[in-house]
Parts: C-alpha cells; sequence; structure tokens
C-alpha cells in the first residue's frame, strides 16, 4: 500500500476516529486505525467492536493495499507535521513508513487478518436531515444514567414513526424527551431502538460537523445501526434491554406552571447551589405570588437564597429538586424562556421550553428535604 | 441405717478440687493470687513438664506463722474474710479458703514460710491431703510453695491433661495477666531452665506492656485516658458510686480473629465477662469488620460492693450491680478515645528483626508453643543477627530480658532518628532532611494539612503529609463522610429523599419481608419510601438522596437482609447505624472513578472533618501511611 495524503485531510479524519478507539482495549489489534488505499481515496477504521467508524479522505494511491497502524501514535505524529502533503507506504514487515517533507518516520503497525470485519450497511430506510439528530442528543443525552440497572439504560431510546421521530432518555429521577416532526412514510408502523451512550457521543460529533443542506442515511439490521454521512460512517450496536413506558411517567396532570427567564433562573441555581450538599445538591424552590424562591442550605456552612420574578398567583408551594438537575436541563434548551409544570410537593415536575415549535419534555422527580 | 452421710473433709477437699483445680495453670492461679493477696513485690514460678511434674511458686509477701500454715490447708481456712459481710465487699482476689486445701488433695504439696519478723520459717509438707510432716526451717522471708505431681491420686483427672505445650501455654498466659494487671510487682516464669517471662517491676502499665508484647504492639495500641464516671445514688442511703477505667485498645486496623487477646480486668481480677466484651465490640461498631475483635487491656476498678466475683469457685466471671452503666460507660470511653486518636494505619512493612520478648503476646504464643515451635530452643540468635529477615518460627531464647527503653513518654528524639552519618554516605547532592521533621506522629488528625498529589488507578489519593506519604482510599472514604452526614440526618429526622420516576418493584423473602414490617417506620427515617405491593413485594417509591435508582434494590434488599443477621434484638441504634453504612457505601464515589483536585481536595477536608477517619463503616482501613521514618529507612538513610 502506498498513497500520498494531504496531512489535514488525515489529520482531521483520523481526529474522528479516536472516540472510538479503545484506549484501555486488551485487544491490542483495537487500539489501530484500519488504514485502506483504494480509487483515489484513503478510508480508515475504528472500532471497539461496539462501535465502529469509517471516514475516508481523497488521495492519491500509487498502490492499493491496506495496513493496520496505533490511533493514538499516528495522530499525535500527524497533528505536529506541517502543512504538506504525506506520503505513507505500507512495508512488507507491517511497519508503516510516513514522509513528509523533511520527515521520515517508520510505525511498527500489525497485519491486517486480524482486523474485525464491520457488518455491511443495509439499504437505507430513511433520509434524515443533518443537524436533527445532534439537537436531539443535545436535548437528551445528559439524562442517561451512566450506571445500568433494571430500568435504566446506558443509552437513549430512538423511536422512529411516520410522522416524526422521538429521542427520549431517563435515569429513574428523571426524564427527557424531545420529538421532531418529519415525514417518514418508509418507516411504516414504527422503528424502535435503543442507542447506546458512547455512539451518541460519536453522532453527534459527525452529525453537528456535517454540511448544513445534507442528509443522514439512516439504516438498522437486527443488531446494528447505521448512520451514513457520505465520506462518513458511523455504526453501532444496539442496547439490548427495555425501555420503560414513558408514556406513563410522562404527568398527566400539572394544574400550575410559572414560566421563568431561562438565564436568570440558571444564575440563581448556580449561585444558589453552592451551599447545597455536594452529593445531592438538593435545593428548595418556593412558588409564590410574583416570584419563585430559590433556597438552599448546608449546616456549618452556609446558606444562599434568591428570587426570579414570575406571574403566578396560585398557592404557595415548596418543592425540593436537585440543582443539577435542573440545570442540565437549562444548559440545553435553546429558548430564553421555559416553563415549570407542577402539582405539588410529592409529584413530578416538568420543564418545557416556552415559545418554540420543538417539543421537548424534561420531567424531574422531587426530592424530599 | 440411713443411707444419707457426711462426706469426709478429704472427700469434700477432693470435690471441691474439681472445681477449682483444673490444670496445672489453675493451680499457679490460686497461688498466685494468694501472692498477690499476700503483697509480695516479687513472684518467682518454675514450672517443669508444663506443670504436671512440678510447680514452685516463691514470693516475697507477708508469710504466715507456723499455726497459720497448717491451719491454711483445712477447708474454709482463709485469712480473706471474717464475716459474712466482707462477701458483698471482696477487697482480695481469693476468699473462698478452698484453693490450699484442694491443691493439697490432689498433690503433694511442700510448703515453706516465714512471717516478718518471725525468726523460724516453717514447712509443711502434704501428700494427696495427709499431713506428712510439719516443722522448723530456716526459710527466707515470704512464702514458697511446691506442687508436685498434680493429679497423681485422680487418675480421671490426669488423663484429661492436655499436651505439656497446651499446659504451659495456659500457665505462661496467665503469669501475662498477672503481670499485665501489676506492673509495679516483679514476676519471673521459668519452664525448665529456660526464662519464659521476665517482667521487673516498672512504673506505668505501659511500660509493661512494652516488656510483654514489644514495641511493635505499642505502636498499635492507643492508652485509654484515664476516666472515671460516677453514678448518681438511687436512695439515700447510698453512697454515689464512681468507676474508673483505663488500659489500651489497639488501632481498629488491628483485627483479631478471636477474642484471645483480650483483657479484662476488673479491681485487679482477670475475668473474662460478656457484658464488657460486648461493650467493647459496641465500641468498634463500625470501625471493625464484624467477627473481627480488638487487642484490648481494660482495667476497671469500682467500689468493691458493686462487683460480685462470687459467682463461679473459679473466679473469672462477675456480676456487676449497675451493668448497663458499665457497659455504657465502657463503650464510651472506648470510642472516645478511639475518636481522639484518629490512629492511622501504617503500611505493612516487612517485619523487623523481632524484639526479644515480642512473642509473648498470648494468643499467638500459646498456638506457637502448641504447634510445637518450642521443642527447638536455644538457638542463641541475637537480635540483631538476621536484618531484614522476616522473624522465623518462635524462639523461646533463654534469658535476654527485653531491653529497657530509656525514655517512655515524648518519642521526640528516638536515638536511633537523628539523622547522624551513615556508613556508606551518599554525595553531597543528597542533603540532610531538614531538621525536626515530625516523623512519629501516627495521628489521622494529620489528615487535614495533607497535599493531594494525585490519583492511583483512579481508585486511591496519593497525598503528602508533613509525616509521610498517605494513601487514601476514596470510595471508603467517601463512604465514612456519608455515613456520619447519613447518622447526623437521622438524628435530626431531615433525610432527604429523591422519588423515582417509576416505583422500584421489589421481591422479598418471606423473611425480608417480616423485617421490612420491623423496620418500616425507620427505613422512612432514613429517606426511603416503600410500600408493601401485594404479598412479599415492595414498591420502593423513594430513595435517600445520592443513591443511584441502579443500586436502589440490591441497597433495599441489603438492608433488610443485614438486619435479619443482626439477631432481632439489635437496638435501634445499631439498626439505624447499619442502615447508614449500608446508604453510605451505596451512594459513595467508587473506585476506578477519575476526580478531579478539587473534588480530591474536598474530600480530604470534608474527611479530616469526621470524627472517625480511621475506617470505613464496615471496618476496612481508609488511609495507609508511608511514614517519613520507613521511607528514609527504606532508602538507607536511616
Amino acid at each position: 500500500m502506498e498513497f500520498t495524503v494531504s496531512k489535514t485531510d488525515l489529520a482531521r479524519e483520523l481526529g474522528l476516529s479516536q472516540g472510538v478507539v479503545e484506549k484501555k482495549t486488551t485487544i491490542p489489534i483495537l487500539s489501530n486505525v484500519l488504514v485502506e488505499a483504494g480509487d483515489g481515496q484513503v478510508q480508515i477504521t475504528a472500532t471497539d467492536l461496539e462501535l465502529g467508524i469509517r471516514c475516508s479522505c481523497p488521495a492519491k494511491v500509487t498502490k492499493r493495499g491496506s495496513g493496520t497502524i496505533p490511533a493514538r501514535r499516528l495522530l499525535d505524529y500527524v497533528r505536529l507535521l506541517p502543512d504538506a502533503d504525506l506520503q505513507v507506504k505500507m512495508l512488507d514487515n507491517q511497519w508503516a513508513s510516513l514522509v513528509c517533507g523533511r520527515s521520515r518516520t517508520r510505525i511498527a503497525g500489525m497485519s491486517r487478518e486480524s482486523y474485525p470485519e464491520l457488518p455491511v450497511m443495509p439499504d437505507p430506510m430513511v433520509n434524515i436531515p443533518a443537524g436533527l439528530l445532534s439537537s436531539m442528543i443535545k436535548r437528551t443525552g445528559f439524562a442517561i444514567s451512566s450506571e445500568e440497572s433494571r430500568f435504566t439504560l446506558n443509552g437513549a431510546l430512538l423511536l422512529l414513526k411516520a410522522d416524526g421521530i422521538i429521542m427520549v432518555s431517563t435515569d429513574g429521577h428523571r426524564l427527557a424527551l424531545t420529538e421532531s416532526k418529519l415525514d417518514l412514510p418508509a418507516i411504516g408502523a414504527q422503528f424502535r431502538a435503543l442507542l447506546p451512550k458512547k455512539a451518541m457521543v460519536e453522532l453527534e460529533k459527525l452529525d453537528s460537523e456535517a454540511a448544513a443542506d445534507s442528509v443522514v442515511r439512516f439504516s438498522g439490521d437486527e443488531n446494528h445501526l447505521f448512520f451514513d454521512f457520505g465520506q462518513r460512517l458511523l455504526l453501532s450496536r444496539k442496547l439490548t434491554g427495555n425501555f420503560p413506558d414513558f408514556d406513563r411517567v410522562l404527568p398527566k396532570d400539572v394544574p400550575r406552571s410559572v414560566e421563568l427567564n431561562r438565564d436568570e433562573l440558571r444564575g440563581s441555581l448556580e449561585r444558589v447551589s453552592q451551599f447545597a450538599d455536594e452529593r445531592s445538591r438538593s435545593i428548595r424552590l418556593h412558588v409564590g405570588p410574583g416570584e419563585v424562591k430559590i433556597h438552599s442550605s448546608i449546616s456549618d456552612t452556609g446558606e444562599s437564597e434568591e428570587s426570579v420574578p414570575v406571574d403566578y398567583d396560585g398557592p404557595e408551594m415548596e418543592i425540593g429538586f436537585n440543582a443539577q438537575y435542573l440545570l442540565e436541563f437549562l444548559r440545553a434548551v435553546e429558548t430564553g424562556t421555559v416553563s415549570l409544570h407542577f402539582k405539588d410537593p410529592n409529584s413530578a415536575g416538568e420543564l418545557r421550553p416556552v415559545g418554540s415549535s420543538t417539543i421537548y419534555r424534561y420531567v424531574v422527580m422531587p426530592m424530599r428535604i | 441405717m440411713g443411707k444419707i452421710r457426711i462426706l469426709s473433709d478429704q472427700i469434700a477437699n477432693k470435690i471441691a478440687a474439681g472445681e477449682v483445680v483444673e490444670r496445672p495453670a489453675s493451680v499457679v492461679k490460686e497461688l498466685l493470687e494468694n501472692s498477690m493477696d499476700a503483697g509480695a513485690m516479687t513472684v518467682r514460678i518454675d514450672v517443669e513438664a508444663g506443670g504436671r511434674r512440678l510447680i514452685r511458686i516463691a514470693d516475697d509477701g507477708c508469710g504466715m506463722l507456723r499455726d497459720d500454715a497448717l491451719l491454711a490447708f483445712e477447708r474454709h481456712a482463709t485469712s480473706k474474710l471474717s464475716d459474712a459481710k466482707d462477701l458483698l465487699a471482696i477487697a482480695t482476689l481469693g476468699f473462698r479458703g478452698e484453693a490450699l486445701p484442694s491443691i493439697a488433695s490432689v498433690s503433694r504439696l511442700r510448703l515453706e514460710t516465714r512471717a516478718d519478723g518471725d525468726s523460724t520459717g516453717t514447712r509443711v509438707e502434704i501428700a494427696g491431703g495427709r499431713l506428712l510432716r510439719c516443722e522448723d526451717v530456716p526459710a527466707p522471708r515470704g512464702t514458697s510453695i511446691e506442687v508436685a505431681d498434680l493429679f497423681f491420686n485422680v487418675p480421671a483427672r490426669k488423663k484429661f491433661l492436655r499436651s505439656e505445650q497446651t499446659e504451659l501455654a495456659h500457665v505462661a498466659s496467665l503469669v501475662t495477666h498477672y503481670g499485665l494487671a501489676r506492673p509495679e510487682k516483679a514476676f519471673l516464669l521459668n519452664h525448665g531452665r529456660s526464662t519464659l517471662l521476665d517482667l521487673p517491676p516498672v512504673e506505668t502499665l505501659r511500660e509493661r506492656v512494652y516488656q510483654v508484647f514489644g514495641s511493635r504492639m505499642l505502636e498499635d495500641l492507643i492508652e485509654l485516658e484515664p476516666a472515671e464516671r460516677g453514678l448518681e445514688a438511687a436512695s439515700d442511703e447510698d453512697k454515689p458510686l464512681s468507676f474508673r477505667l483505663r488500659g489500651f485498645v489497639s488501632a481498629p486496623s488491628v483485627q483479631k480473629l478471636n477474642r484471645n487477646s483480650i483483657y479484662l480486668f476488673v479491681n485487679g481480677r482477670l475475668i473474662r465477662d460478656r457484658l464488657l466484651l460486648h461493650a467493647l465490640s459496641a465500641a468498634y461498631y463500625n470501625l471493625m469488620p464484624p467477627a473481627c475483635f480488638p487487642v484490648a487491656l481494660l482495667f476497671i476498678d469500682c467500689d468493691f460492693e458493686e462487683v460480685d466475683v462470687n459467682v463461679h469457685p473459679a473466679k473469672t466471671e462477675v456480676r456487676f450491680r449497675h451493668g448497663s452503666f458499665v457497659h455504657d460507660f465502657v463503650r464510651d470511653t472506648v470510642r472516645e478515645a478511639l475518636i481522639a486518636a484518629k490512629p492511622a494505619a501504617a503500611m505493612p512493612m516487612p517485619p523487623r528483626p523481632p524484639q526479644p520478648g515480642e512473642g509473648l503476646p498470648y494468643s499467638e504464643f500459646s498456638q506457637r508453643i502448641e504447634a510445637g515451635a518450642f521443642a527447638a530452643p536455644e538457638t542463641p540468635a541475637g537480635p540483631d543477627s538476621a536484618p531484614g529477615k522476616p522473624a522465623a518460627g518462635f524462639d523461646l531464647r533463654p534469658p535476654q530480658a527485653p531491653p529497657r527503653r530509656l525514655e517512655f513518654d515524648p518519642p521526640v528524639a528516638r536515638p536511633d532518628l537523628d539523622p547522624k552519618p551513615v556508613l556508606h554516605r551518599a554525595p553531597d547532592s543528597h542533603s540532610l532532611l531538614p531538621d525536626g521533621l515530625p516523623l512519629a506522629d501516627a495521628s489521622l488528625a494529620s489528615l487535614s494539612d495533607l497535599h493531594p498529589l494525585g490519583q492511583l488507578h483512579d481508585s486511591f489519593i496519593i497525598a503528602a503529609g508533613r509525616d509521610g506519604l498517605w494513601i487514601i482510599d476514596q470510595h471508603v472514604a467517601h463512604e465514612r463522610i456519608l455515613f456520619e452526614q447519613v447518622l447526623e440526618q437521622q438524628a435530626e429526622g431531615r433525610a432527604e429523599s429523591q422519588r423515582l420516576l417509576m416505583p422500584l418493584v421489589v421481591r422479598l423473602t418471606p423473611s425480608q419481608q417480616i423485617e421490612f414490617a420491623r423496620i418500616a417506620a425507620e427505613m422512612e427515617r432514613s429517606g426511603f419510601e416503600c410500600e408493601p405491593f401485594g404479598n412479599r413485594t415492595l414498591a420502593i417509591k423513594a430513595v435517600p438522596a445520592g443513591v443511584s435508582p441502579a443500586d436502589a434494590e440490591s441497597l433495599v434488599s441489603e438492608i433488610l437482609d443485614v438486619s435479619e443477621q443482626e439477631l432481632r434484638q439489635a437496638s435501634a441504634d445499631d439498626l439505624r447505624r447499619g442502615m447508614a453504612a449500608s446508604i453510605a457505601c451505596r451512594a459513595a464515589i467508587k473506585i476506578n472513578t477519575r476526580l478531579d483536585a478539587a473534588k480530591i481536595d474536598w474530600l480530604l477536608r470534608q474527611l479530616a472533618a469526621t470524627s472517625c477517619p480511621m475506617s470505613c463503616p464496615h471496618g476496612r482501613p481508609i488511609a495507609l501511611r508511608y511514614t517519613t521514618r520507613e521511607i528514609l529507612r527504606s532508602f538507607h538513610r536511616i
């Protein structure tokens, strides 16, 4: 294998593969990237067996072929090279020779034969406009628990229906749901899959880098999900397990609500929660006529209170929440105004954006403080 | 003629001997107690063949006149009681007047004694309870009793004696006990021609502990400040009572698998008492894993009326008139001492060259003797002959009294700590360490000024302190912090709880269900919200804040199981502590979690603020310390 490629192109594509390459792998070959030179382009593949990414960039290929090179070392080195053409050649002993300007380097690679084969993408089911998935991930990704248990999964529910896409995530204390209306007649009844958290991170990266008017071709087989961006392909193993019945969790009866300025509320919460317990992050929201008071205290350390003006004349009520949970929503929501819906101190509260056509619902369970 | 007849004295004595004289060690005990009661300052004990062939105890006590010496072998003859009222306030170790006749009835006994001020001494010889001889002899002041051929006339009992080593171990441990109880007296124990124990008189208990157990053990022990607690008089007739406690307890990092290293003394008498053992375990609750026991030497002094020793002829059991008061007093005092001392676990270092005399801690000692390590005695290996080599098997080295340490109190400048030039001096670039490095401050109080250096394997915090290098287990450290927090919240009844989106339905075993019914209120107090949900199912609606939903199920099931094990009679306080420990464990930072510098700093500061930063609620140590001294030694700088 021998080809010449622009250093900038190669560094960019290698950078995308880093999130997938296993860092603490027990299988050495998985810390390598697979480099394949074909018709006028090179393909770079990385996988940790759960998640795979294949990127390509144009190259002048002198001799077709393939080889694997340690991912981290290759990227670190290529990044430092001057912006110029880089000549890559796979030697017979599985070493890669890199020549760029006056630099000559050889890196020990490994045989291509032991590199795992990625599953082949079936025909695309639907086309999704670029940027849509990444914005949905931004709204839900933070509510995924990092620990697995019976009803929380390390991933989000991806639900494709004929009239749109729904993404839901939960960690057992809160639930984030977002829906984008989209005409997807090809789906039929519905397509349901659990998307692992790690895949969501990579998907968000690829999707937000994609050209504005491009589309993502989506497909899924029994065990895998595929996202094809043209030059780049992300594929992920589906998570197995039952996602909880989110419809039952969404509060049906939330008689009271207040509208709050997002940045005011966020600032207040950030300040007040400095005086909340480090682990539980508990704060109290006191909703009263004309204002929402936010209060927290740690015995022996200090306490803090702020009020945010609101338009409210219902009964006074005090509800405890984990400030962290509220803040994560406020950092993700796009609109400048949000609404808080609640019933009583023991029932779920809900936050929603105000003045946006996007459907975004965030359910938070209260705390007893 | 009726069938019932009065037994002869000889038979009665033999029967009493069955209760009092069980084995050679019981003889030693009775005679040793007599010596103590006689005010002896020096006691020399010689045994042969584990005490089966010969036991000789010689003291310099008050001695006896000729008539007394004869009378002493009559049953129920004693100088220690005069009327029944005395029984209520026994100040002497012995009081029953049974020991001497009992021993005399099952052995060949020879007594030599001379009372203070008397010009001649007396010798009495008795075999199997029959007086053989009584004559005037020259004798030193005091009493010497030789008991030979124990059980020669009771073959059944003789058959039940254990091996020589076992019997010797019992004797040795007994002498050790009395040696500990009376540091001001000298004890010498010889077996055949070898000395097992040589305890010259010392002034403080601390020195005696050093003589008996050696310096290694002493490092792990915390001295209790002498504590005193008064008990209000119940009525006007009673005078107010006071109880005093002193002694040593071990750091929680010392964990023994049996109670053999717990020595309890009440008014100088060694006893085994379940009440006090329980008090001690309660003090270590949440500091030590269950089924582990500390090393302890506890001396309780109280008014003689307060404790009844007349429970069993062997006098190893006592009854306290105010049992629960004594229990709480011991528990609180020990716990406070542990909290105040905050002992840090040292790095487990390769053993240093053995200290002579160190080998005598009772249980290990006796086990080793039993294991036969005793068989290969005198290999005259000096204490310094094999540095670095782990202590070879037990070596009952002859005489070699433990080296007397020059000074006990402030170990400010131990002689070997002065950074004096070493043989192979390092080049100049290795300058000496600054003077005044605190090298021996083994307290976790210094946690607060630790300077975190980083994390090892994302699990252990490495920190530099004034006195060395510290390794702190982040999970158990956080567990301890949360544990105290949860306890505090429980006490104030304001446990924070987080509701779950969907109730978690848990299947219960039948016993868990019963347990739930019992402790439901306590669980709610700790921040749970659970509802029975049909038969043997429980819906968990809220869990204590900080516990992730992923852990909620196992947490509830653990709590219901734990309290089941802990015998149903566990007090509400124990229950709460157990629950708090479970909650803290689930909510704490896990190992394999990367922490940023601010978080590490926070953790250390919080840990320093806890009252017991030495071990987690399940008894694992939190912090290990690699002292500057040990670092210096490892680099051959001292």
